[in-house]
């Protein structure tokens, strides 16, 4: 048996037939009849929600290997404009779509881990896992559904049309990687080079962050090279893994100061990636629901650390930013995330 | 929408239509059911319908859905609808979704629902 299925989802049949695989998937790995309804029961939620909101992604099915129990993990993917409030989505009888509302609510219920990751524009990634001889009745521990709220900010120099600064939010199994990258240069050389970093980095966003600048850095030589901040999100750790090589500054501001401190300045190395990496020390930056990270290019003045209100939409505090502290010479991009709170009631 | 749909056999049988799902069913396939099923019903001038799912794998919210449209339309066509055949893995799946058929009558087997039906035709019979 492969341990892994892969399974596209582009029209209903493909709902049946995933649904289907993981029935059988369930069945060869020992899971009782009730569960494997469960189990169908819940990818035909969760691919029907794909077709429904993003037209097209795929599902993996993948068994747990664990030595003291069998296990079944479901991983709903789509590119698709993301969920704009998780919390909400997650509520009985909440639909976007005229539906009965109790598709994500109801797969969450029937599964003993869930977790969902989304935010506008980056799609939508639902994790899923089941565990062989697991309770019926709610499950004990269940991680609560994150969603990384983020919004970016961005402008390229008036007579240039393609930027050299670039941007990922890439959701990751546990967390989400955030990325700024800012070109040398301007114009399309920079933009190409700016589009090869973050291609890079999205596909092997998985990789801890200072084997992802190495990688980076070897996809760039050759170029003029560009300065790269990473802030790698990890929900089960509560904690953001920062590195960053050459002027691309960022600040985490914290949602409860502990005085005398409201913010952390994240510091990056000197260097260019691609052309001279330095030694990448990874910094790790423990987080509290709210706390806010911004992260902006050197388009933007050094001064914007110290801008007080960081607390509103994402979006409209990074626009907020660079109105404010961007210079005229220079391409600019802020990006702003924010750590996930609790689910609200 | 697939242009071809999975067909469900229904079958007439006295003043009602007996709709036995044989397999799997994509939502199209479902709405093409409710479809059929409602065009039918007008066609023999039924009395009730009953709807096997015994042979379906999944009821999820959409399965739902379309089964309590279809029994607000049957309604609506001065009909009965009975819904048989829910298998214990998929009313425990459809518990722990939260799903219910609310105010859509079930019985256990195609038996029980016929005699459902054939009970209501009595007591209309009586009560006209």
């Amino acid at each position: 048996m492969t341990d892994e299925l892969v399974i596209g989802i582009e029209t209903d049949r493909d709902v049946v037939r995933a649904r289907q695989a993981g029935r059988a998937l369930a069945a060869t790995l020992g899971f009782s009849n009730g569960d494997q309804s469960v189990i169908a029961a819940a990818i035909s939620e969760v691919t029907r929600n794909i077709l429904v909101y993003a037209r097209r992604g795929e599902v993996r099915l993948r068994r747990l290997g664990r030595p003291d129990r069998a296990g079944l993990s479901i991983i709903a993917r789509d590119q698709g404009p993301g969920i704009a409030d998780v919390a909400r989505a997650l509520q009985d009888g909440y639909s976007t779509s005229g539906g009965l509302g109790l598709g994500l609510s109801g797969a969450r219920r029937l599964m003993d881990e869930f977790d969902i990751i989304s935010a506008p524009g980056t799609g939508t990634t639902v994790t899923m896992k089941k565990w062989r001889g697991g309770q019926y009745v709610r499950p004990r521990l269940r991680p609560r559904p994150r969603l990384l709220d983020w919004g970016v900010a961005a402008r390229s120099l008036p007579d240039e049309h393609r930027s050299g600064d670039g941007h990922l939010v890439q959701p990751l199994e546990r967390g989400a990687l955030v990325g700024v990258v800012d070109a040398l240069g301007h114009g399309d050389e920079a933009a190409d080079v700016s589009h090869a970093a973050v291609t890079t980095l999205r596909e092997f966003a998985h990789e801890p962050v200072g084997a992802l600048l190495q990688r980076v850095h070897r996809e760039l030589r050759g170029t003029r090279g560009a300065v790269v901040s990473l802030a790698s999100f990890d929900w089960i750790q509560n904690e953001v893994t920062w590195a960053g090589v050459g002027n691309v500054a960022g600040v985490v501001h914290l949602a409860e100061p502990s005085t005398p401190r409201e913010q952390v300045p994240l510091v990056n190395r000197a260097g260019i990636v691609g052309v001279e990496l330095p030694a990448v020390r990874p910094w790790v930056v423990p987080m509290t629901p709210g706390d806010t990270i911004v992260v902006a290019t050197d388009g933007v003045d050094a001064g914007f650390t110290d801008a007080g209100e960081v607390d509103g939409p994402p979006t409209a505090v990074a626009q907020a930013i660079l109105d404010h502290y961007a210079r005229r010479s220079d391409d600019a991009l802020v990006l702003v995330a924010r750590y996930p709170g609790p689910p609200r009631p | 929408m697939p242009e071809t749909y999975v067909e469900v056999p229904i079958l007439k049988q006295g003043p009602f239509l007996i709709a036995t799902v044989q397999s799997a069913l994509a939502d199209a396939d479902l709405a093409h059911l409710r479809e059929a099923l409602v065009d039918r019903m007008g066609r023999h001038r039924s009395r009730g319908v009953v709807v096997d799912v015994t042979a379906l794998d999944v009821m999820d919210s959409y399965a739902v859905r379309t089964l309590c449209e279809l029994a607000t339309m049957t309604r609506l066509r001065g009909a009965e609808i009975v819904i048989v055949g829910i298998q214990p893995d998929v009313a425990f799946s459809m518990v722990q979704l939260g799903l219910t058929l609310k105010g859509v009558p079930t019985a256990l087997d195609l038996e029980e629902g016929l005699a459902f039906l054939q009970e209501r035709a009595q007591c209309r019979r009586a009560r006209d």
